[in-house]
């Protein structure tokens, strides 16, 4: 950071009253001569008169009444849908396994249909495997691992 | 149990916060209800300042406390909580935008609005007005300008709260804040000079 731009980081704390008095009074005697600090010092006070009084709107007391219950469903409902989902996916899995065999095993059907479940069954496979590596791939690179989602 | 407004020094670790996350890491649901309650209006009003919509800034900051509940194992304790869920929260915040935008209402008032409105009219929707122009430049400025702005201009953190929140030293937080402002008022540029003129 050059001198310029050092002054100009303190406009912010100046305005705030968030420097040290030694600060301050440096800051005071720069601004008797240096006019571009004066100037963008006059800028951001405007600024400040427009945002000085605002603030965030409130949120009723009657919203806050249901908050934890709100918060509270949510832990216990990662639970029950992680075992549906689990058990979703255990059946449906079984299920399509199960169906295919069967269809793979009646020799009385026509051969394209047992074809075309071989080749179902085969795809399927293919892209899970390659999701998951793409997946792990990814997980290993990805810069932004340590941010909490 | 605390106040919402206790929630307004993040860095104050006080051994009763600790003392709950410890409960929470050893599974105990019903001691993460305090820190809630301490930091629910705080978390609220951040992601209504990032949203613009009460149900969206309620559900995210509902989300952001379950999340850090699931992952409070891996929580040091000896460190502040607000920061951490305020990390969690804005990057719920950050996915949220980045599905779709809902504006629904501005999520800032003038102080003066409501007095003005019994008095004169006119000065009333004027600072309405004002609020609506500073949201919207807000919103057109990059996340780490806005969740600066927010914290400093709207949530009236010190510096040092700010540099706990963000996790960076106090002078970063000042030359931060400089930065964001002057991208701000470049934005508020055409309604500041509008509204000179008006009154001109």
């Amino acid at each position: 950071m050059n001198m310029a731009e050092d002054w100009q980081s303190r406009i912010s704390g100046y305005l705030d009253d968030e420097l040290d008095p030694a600060d301050r009074e440096a800051f005071e005697r720069r601004l008797e001569v240096d006019g571009d600090l004066a100037r963008e010092l006059e800028a951001l006070r405007a600024l400040r008169q427009v945002t000085g009084g605002m603030s965030l709107r409130e949120f009723p007391d009657r919203i806050w009444e249901r908050y934890w219950d709100g918060t509270y469903n949510r832990l216990e409902r990662r639970v029950g849908w992680l075992l549906f989902s689990a058990g979703s996916a255990v059946l449906l899995a079984g299920g399509l396994y199960e169906a295919a065999l069967a269809l793979l095993r009646d020799t009385a059907g026509p051969w394209w249909i047992r074809a075309a479940v071989g080749a179902l069954c085969g795809g399927t496979a293919i892209l899970f495997v390659s999701v998951v590596r793409e997946r792990l791939f990814m997980r290993r690179r990805d810069p932004y691992r340590e941010v909490e989602r | 149990m605390d106040t919402d407004r206790a929630g307004v020094m993040p860095q104050a670790i006080d051994e009763r916060e600790q003392a709950l996350i410890r409960r929470c890491q050893a599974g105990d649901r019903e001691a993460f209800a305090p820190l809630v309650v301490r930091y629910r209006s705080r978390a609220a009003s951040f992601a209504l300042a990032w949203t613009g919509s009460t149900e969206d800034a309620l559900d995210l900051s509902q989300e952001a406390f379950a999340r850090a509940f699931r992952a409070i194992r891996r929580f040091d304790p000896a460190r502040p909580f607000y920061p951490w869920l305020h990390r969690i929260l804005k990057n719920l915040c950050l996915n949220h935008l980045g599905r779709a935008f809902r504006l629904r209402e501005v999520p800032l008032i003038d102080a003066g609005e409501q007095a003005d409105d019994a008095g004169a009219p006119d000065r009333g929707l004027e600072r309405e007005e004002a609020c609506r122009q500073v949201w919207e430049g807000i919103r057109r400025l990059g996340p780490r300008d806005r969740e600066i702005l927010i914290l400093r201009e709207f949530q009236h953190l010190t510096y040092a709260e700010a540099a706990v929140v963000l996790g960076i030293p106090r002078g970063t937080v000042m030359s931060r804040l400089h930065q964001a402002r002057l991208r701000l008022r470049r934005e508020l540029d055409p309604y500041m000079a509008g509204a000179r003129g008006g009154r001109g």
